[in-house]
């Protein structure tokens, strides 16, 4: 019994482990000659938490603000899934009405030439890309975003189960972590109907930067 | 883990450094996020990117200079902080690389070797939130290759010390190449077998050495490796003036014997740290008997450091 229980710990098989941190180097002149805890995969849940904040954080949330003059706390709700190697997140969504989104005021804005009190945004992107659609009543645009897609390169994946041997999850020991897309302080929106850059734009850099310090808390 | 001698256990950083009229407000000394059109507000936001990047800078510098003022006091509206955070991890990292960069040498081409990978995933924390994973002040994570380094525990002389060596670890083909095998579990229940029925096969033994093996590349040899490398471009950056020096290393290189290569010194030197484990398979005297045969002939014979460090070792040593 003392094996069977070594083994599980000793390759992940076990939520507590996952979430003790364990799996380290770190600056030591002593210590264990072989560190036989195990090496803390990430989660697919990690990676949608990582990827959702800095959504929020770097690319709806100013795509809002410079819309609407409002900065509401916008999230990005992580409805992660798995397509091969990547993963993306999708769905936020923001309303204006009666001058207020989130608690924070909101703006009227001019959409195709009609004045408009009450608006709302949709969010949302998969593998292949991201959009923006701003609704009014009546007029809409829908704005594209090359944002980077990341690639996890998976070098090893786990279901992860409880104590009672129910799946809970699946995780990744990465390899390589790539950003595919355009990377830059000012990445425009695009307007799908006519292909024209926007002037609301993104920091994609800020964006990249953001999940990658995220996976590494 | 070294006792580091710190003193930075809170976050100060000079008033006068911060820019604006309103320096250092809820706003984290950015401007106002405000405009009447898109246009206005989209040149807003990326003004906003601007002087997070500039305080982050202004921050960077004013650690490694010793300066003061606690921004989690003056940094309370969660827009402006992420978006001061943010810049804090990027500019940490970029500009640690573009020092090494400069410095010339083995130093730049570590750096060099940094920047190849497409995406480093690093954490600098110790402000805002506790949020450092672990009590260190730096760790290298071996499942999903990310970095953290706490800044309030590393004093700002010894900080690309610690960079170099978080980073080292993150090159570290061996260790990286070590996981998957070490973590072999049918190959681990057969040493469970052999130790209960008391009978090796010449078969299991090489098995077992060769899976001690990658435990120790993911253990002892990994720190082998990494002290090595951050030791070597320490003391590059001791003779081109890049580095202060450091009493605590220098203490442990005063160590180091007449003629005794440096890597052979590491090795010898760390050996004696690091205990071997004695729970789980580890518990078999076979197994025991095993690592202790292993770890004496690589103290014989050092192995090498890797692709990604050999040649930075071997031009360091001419």
């Amino acid at each position: 019994m003392k094996s069977v229980l070594f083994v599980a710990l000793f390759m992940g098989l076990n939520t507590n482990a996952i979430a003790g941190g364990e799996g380290r180097n770190g600056p030591d002149l002593q210590g264990i000659s072989i560190p036989v805890s195990m090496d803390r995969l990430i989660s697919i849940k990690k990676i949608g938490e990582a990827e959702s904040k800095c959504l929020s954080q770097h690319v709806v949330g100013p795509a809002v603000f410079q819309v609407s003059g409002a900065k509401p706390n916008v999230l990005v709700h992580s409805t992660v899934y798995r397509q091969q190697r990547y993963f993306s997140v999708s769905g936020a969504s923001a309303y204006c009405s009666d001058g207020i989104m989130n608690g924070q005021s909101c703006k009227p804005i001019t959409l195709s030439g009609i004045y408009l009190e009450s608006y709302s945004f949709f969010f949302g992107g998969d593998h292949r890309g991201y959009s923006l659609q701003i609704r009014g009543t009546g007029p809409s645009y829908e704005l594209s975003l090359n944002l980077p897609v990341f690639d996890y390169i998976s070098v090893e994946d786990v279901d992860l189960f409880d104590d009672l041997g129910g799946k809970v999850g699946t995780a990744l020991r990465i390899s390589e972590i790539r950003a595919r897309g355009e990377i830059s302080q000012e990445l425009p929106f695009i307007n799908k109907s006519t292909g024209q850059p926007t002037a609301v734009k993104v920091n994609s850099e800020a964006y990249v930067d953001c999940v990658a310090a995220e996976i590494a808390n | 883990m070294k006792n580091v001698p710190f003193k930075y256990l809170a976050l100060f950083f000079g008033v006068q450094l911060l820019t604006g009229p309103q320096a250092f407000s809820q706003n984290c000394g950015i401007s106002e996020l405000t405009g009447s059109t898109i246009r206005e507000r989209s040149e807003a936001q990326a003004r906003a990117y601007i002087e997070a990047d500039q305080l982050a800078l202004q921050i960077y510098a004013s650690y490694l200079s010793g300066g003061s003022i606690d921004i989690k006091k003056n940094c309370s509206n969660p827009i402006y902080r992420d978006l001061l955070e943010s810049s804090l991890h990027k500019t940490f990292k970029a500009e640690t690389l573009k020092k090494l960069l400069v410095s010339g040498g083995n130093k730049a081409e570590f750096a060099k070797k940094i920047q190849k990978k497409t995406i480093s995933p690093f954490r600098l924390t110790g402000h805002f939130r506790e949020d450092s994973p672990t009590e260190k002040a730096g760790g290298f994570h071996r499942g999903h290759g990310s970095i953290f380094m706490n800044f309030t525990k590393i004093p700002p002389a010894e900080w690309e010390i610690y960079f170099i060596h978080e980073f080292a670890h993150s090159l570290d083909s061996e260790l990286l190449n070590s996981i998957t095998p070490f973590a072999n579990v049918e190959l681990i229940q057969s040493f469970y077998t052999a130790t209960k029925n008391n009978s090796w096969s010449e078969e299991q033994k090489q098995q077992l050495t060769a899976w001690l093996l990658h435990g120790l590349n993911r253990g002892f040899l990994a720190e082998y490796r990494a002290w090595t490398v951050t030791f070597a471009l320490y003391l590059e950056g001791l003779r081109d003036g890049t580095f202060k020096k450091i009493r605590w290393m220098d203490d442990i290189l005063s160590h180091q014997q007449p003629g005794e290569s440096l890597k052979s010194f590491i090795l010898r030197y760390l050996s004696p740290h690091f205990t071997d484990p004695q729970k789980g398979p580890f518990s078999s005297p076979q197994v025991q008997e095993s690592l202790k045969v292993l770890r004496q002939e690589l103290l014989t014979n050092p192995p090498p450091l890797g692709e990604n460090f050999d040649d930075l070792y071997e031009n360091g040593q001419r």
